[in-house]
């Protein structure tokens, strides 16, 4: 009878040795021939090894039950439950990169547009942030693309005026920063001291301050209420933590674009209560944005991106002539003409700039307008009081008629593009020129 | 009948030495008080509520019907296979009593889990309903939504229409109305339950639109715009209604611009809500719908018992049991068949007879599992809507009386014709 255990023992731990020996060697045939992702089981936590392992080929079969149920649901209106289901469907197939970006995506969009109240929008379009934020990048912290995705939710959703509660969305993401910043940024030096805080950017936000320390000193000092900050942020994290081989053109374009916006309105001027947000340019982001277009190029060897880059120093000399800067304007123009000599032979510096102030405002889009308008306010103030008092008279009015134009055109589309007040804009001037003043 | 009930205790006994039965009572304690720490729902305590109540109340009568089923095939299949029977059948007992004590002590074994299960499931709602970040207003407001339920009103029938069906186009109107006679006493207040259709469908945006409430002695009793999201369930609060004979709704579509059709298409796509009982006598309610239950799947798996051997046995009334909770597919099978396009020519006449076949089968199925579609306490408890106690006490009769009494003759008739004491067995 021992005998016979004995055998059973040994046999059995045969093939135990031998299933493992089989196993190393399909992973490595897997990898070779991109069937699917090595091995990454290492570091996920029990619960997710426990369901996929003991779920073996039916783990699918689950998957497709609860996307059938998700669908179902969506279908009827009975969202509520899609959290859920989205959780546990990712968490089934933790390492397919493309179901975590289409739950965060479906969770974000469709179902936040679903709500007329902006406070449940808000709550949906959090879910999809924290699903790719606290789970997604955890399974897959190499994937440029899920760090793109996440990006993408700030940038777009929350960061453009596409979805008609947009200010709702900017002003609840400013507000939680806030709180937690006390300001429009960390103060990095104190942030040692202060655990709790720490903490809570690191657990809650997945806010690393190293990280965010290391891109202020190299792009500039950013305003972390702005949602383009957040988006930078990803994809700086996604372009640094990409697996070797990993695609991470998108995320150097996310950065582009993330710092293109905090050039073209980056300075925020801000009251929840109040209902008051105006971005404004942030010119001296100019430095910052040029170096990320320039290492994104370098970088990613995309035609895309050199187009990308001409457009931006299109609407820069624009924005620094708006703001009365011309000589640095010409110095941008000339930069424009070495990445693109062909346009050398279309026009002339002084003819751009004459150009620029013959735009038909209504044809821009608003951060642009707002440039200009404010520019023009600008240039109204910084002008010494009583010097060129008449010329300061002309400039303002100009400045108004642009307002006027540009909001009543709005307004007969009836966009949500819609400008902050004349008002607003003119203190917003007002300060930068005072600032301006005490820099002298 | 007290060889029943010593034939029930016996039963009882074997069930318990067989330890499925604390398995299981493990089982429902683990999943229904961890269920709150996984449950994620969109961010608001009410979704997770609802979501808890689901699927704890979802998983319980699962787990409540495979161990019914099992334990019933068991309590035959085994016994015989054991040639415990053999003893049994040798005793002054009529197979009829063998068969009504095994169900009556394995209906027995049913009532203490599911009692188990449903004071948890009590518990636990009303802990997870006292968020520590909530102040005392803030949790008894939240228990006051959470914990009332609802009977659902439907709107008459308007001639050739079908209550509660409209199509109001931009700027028109259209009048509901409800008899509520009967249950406006004493209530403090009610919800219009509604959900539309916007055409064109890809509008998504939230549609513009006036409500209006009134009763002969409330005229204006409620007028309120509203920006309804289409295609999701929402909720308009009425103020209290004195005791009325009918309460008009009425809904003037205001979305002209951009033009929208709003349609109504169904009479769950609009209700009237009247708070009616608490929650903990509706989930008394539900779990008598869920015994009834288990009594049927109960007798199913000792019929299947009856006839074959415990494997065979078990694989039949898993099929069963898996037929009746995927109801759905049954009903698709029994309505259409396996073909999705019967019309096609080049669909052969062996496939057609097959077709015929599998639809015949399956509309007889889909009539011997209605019952389990309409007596379904999932479609009352998460919804938060009443359970009356005549729908408990129609389940009753039908589930736990009919439905047994019919499976226990066939199963004591085959027990009493079945050779036990043959060598091979």
């Amino acid at each position: 009878m021992k005998k016979k255990y004995l055998f059973v023992f040994l046999a059995a731990a045969f093939f135990f040795w031998a299933a493992a020996q089989t196993r190393i060697g399909l992973t490595k045939s897997r990898e070779r021939q991109n069937i699917a992702l090595s091995d990454q089981s290492a570091g996920n936590p029990p619960l997710i090894v426990l369901t996929t392992v003991a779920l073996g080929g039916f783990r699918g079969l689950v998957v497709d039950i609860l996307w059938i149920r998700l669908i179902s649901l969506q279908k009827e209106g009975k969202v509520f439950e899609i959290a859920q289901l989205a959780d546990w469907i990712t968490k089934l197939e933790p390492q397919f990169t493309a179901i975590w970006a289409f739950h965060a995506w479906n969770m974000a969009y469709n179902i936040s547009i679903l709500y007329a109240n902006p406070e449940h929008r808000w709550l949906w379009v959090k879910n999809g942030i924290q699903l790719l934020r606290d789970n997604g990048l955890k399974y897959n912290p190499g994937e440029p693309v899920l760090y793109r995705e996440l990006g993408w939710i700030y940038q777009h959703k929350v960061g453009q005026s596409w979805d008609d509660v947009h200010v709702y969305y900017k002003h609840k993401l400013a507000k939680e920063m806030d709180d937690l910043f006390r300001g429009p940024r960390p103060d990095y030096a104190s942030l040692h001291s202060d655990t709790k805080k720490t903490q809570k950017m690191r657990a809650e936000y997945k806010l690393l301050p190293e990280i965010m320390q290391s891109i202020e000193q190299y792009y500039g000092q950013l305003d972390w209420r702005l949602p383009e900050t957040h988006a930078l942020y990803w994809a700086y994290r996604g372009l640094h933590s990409a697996a070797a081989g990993k695609d991470t053109s998108q995320c150097d374009h996310m950065i582009c674009q993330s710092m293109a916006a905090e050039f073209m309105y980056g300075r925020l001027f801000i009251n929840p209560d109040a209902g008051i947000y105006v971005p404004t340019p942030r010119l001296d982001l100019l430095p910052g944005t040029i170096k990320a277009y320039e290492d994104a190029i370098k970088r990613a060897r995309v035609d895309y991106l050199r187009t990308a880059y001409v457009n931006f120093l299109s609407e820069a000399v624009f924005v620094l002539h708006a703001y009365g800067d011309d000589q640095n304007a010409l110095k941008l123009f000339d930069k424009m003409l070495a990445v693109e000599p062909g346009l050398k032979t279309q026009m002339s510096p002084e003819k751009y700039l004459r150009k620029c102030d013959q735009l038909n405002i209504t044809e821009l889009p608003a951060a642009v307008a707002v440039a200009w308008i404010e520019g023009l306010l600008y240039q109204s103030h910084a002008v010494a009081p009583g010097v060129q008092a008449k010329n300061a008279s002309g400039v303002r009015d100009k400045a108004l008629l642009l307002w006027q134009q540009y909001t009543a055109d709005r307004q007969n589309r009836k966009s949500s593009e819609i400008l902050p007040d004349f008002e607003m804009l003119d203190q917003q001037a007002l300060r930068r020129a005072d600032a301006l003043r005490v820099a002298h | 009948m007290q060889k029943i009930a010593t034939i029930a205790a016996l039963a009882i006994r074997s069930a318990i030495r067989s330890r499925v039965i604390a398995v299981v009572a493990v089982a429902i304690i683990a999943v229904i008080i961890s269920l709150p720490f996984v449950i994620k729902g969109d961010g608001t305590p009410e979704s997770r509520s609802t979501i808890f109540i689901n699927y704890s109340f979802g998983l319980l009568m699962f787990v409540l019907s495979l161990t019914a089923t099992w334990c019933g095939a068991g309590a035959i299949a085994l016994e015989i296979g054991e040639r415990q029977m053999q003893l049994l059948i040798t005793k002054p007992l009529r197979s009829f009593q063998i068969w009504a004590g095994k169900l009556l002590g394995l209906m027995t074994v049913n009532l203490a889990l599911l009692a188990l299960g449903g004071a948890l499931i009590c518990a636990m709602i009303h802990w997870t309903l006292g968020p520590a970040e909530m102040n005392r207003a803030g949790q008894q407001d939240l228990r006051r939504k959470i914990l009332t339920v609802y009977r659902a009103v439907p709107p008459l029938k308007a001639s050739g229409l079908q209550s509660g069906r409209a199509a109001i186009g931009p700027g028109q109107t259209y009048r509901w109305h409800f008899d509520i006679a009967r249950h406006t006493a004493g209530t403090p207040f009610a919800l219009l339950k509604f959900r539309f259709i916007p055409s064109p469908f890809s509008h998504q945006s939230p549609v513009a639109g006036i409500w209006r409430a009134a009763t002969e002695k409330q005229p204006d009793l409620l007028e309120q715009t509203l920006a309804a999201s289409p295609n999701m369930t929402d909720y308009l609060n009425i103020p209290k209604i004195y005791p009325a004979g009918m309460l008009d709704i009425e809904h003037q579509n205001m979305q002209t611009n951009p033009a929208v059709t709003v349609f109504f298409p169904s009479e769950n796509d609009l209700s009237l809500l009247i708070p009616e009982s608490s929650f903990e006598a509706n989930l008394l309610r539900g779990l008598i719908i869920g015994f009834t239950r288990l009594a049927f799947f109960t007798s199913l798996g000792m019929i299947a018992g009856t006839l074959f051997t415990f494997p065979v046995a078990v694989l039949a009334s898993l099929g069963m049991l898996a037929m009746a909770f995927s109801g759905g597919f049954v009903r698709q099978l029994a309505e259409k068949g396996l073909l999705t396009d019967p019309s096609h020519e080049q669909v052969s006449i062996m496939a057609f007879i097959l077709n015929d076949l599998v639809r015949v089968s399956f509309r007889f199925f889909a009539f011997l599992l209605s019952p389990l579609d309409r007596f379904d306490p999932l479609a009352f408890l998460p919804d938060r809507l009443f359970i009356p106690w005549s729908l408990a006490g129609q389940s009753f009769a039908v589930l736990c009386c009919l439905y047994p009494l019919v499976l226990l003759l066939i199963g004591a008739g085959c027990l009493r014709r079945r050779e036990i004491g043959l060598p091979s067995q």
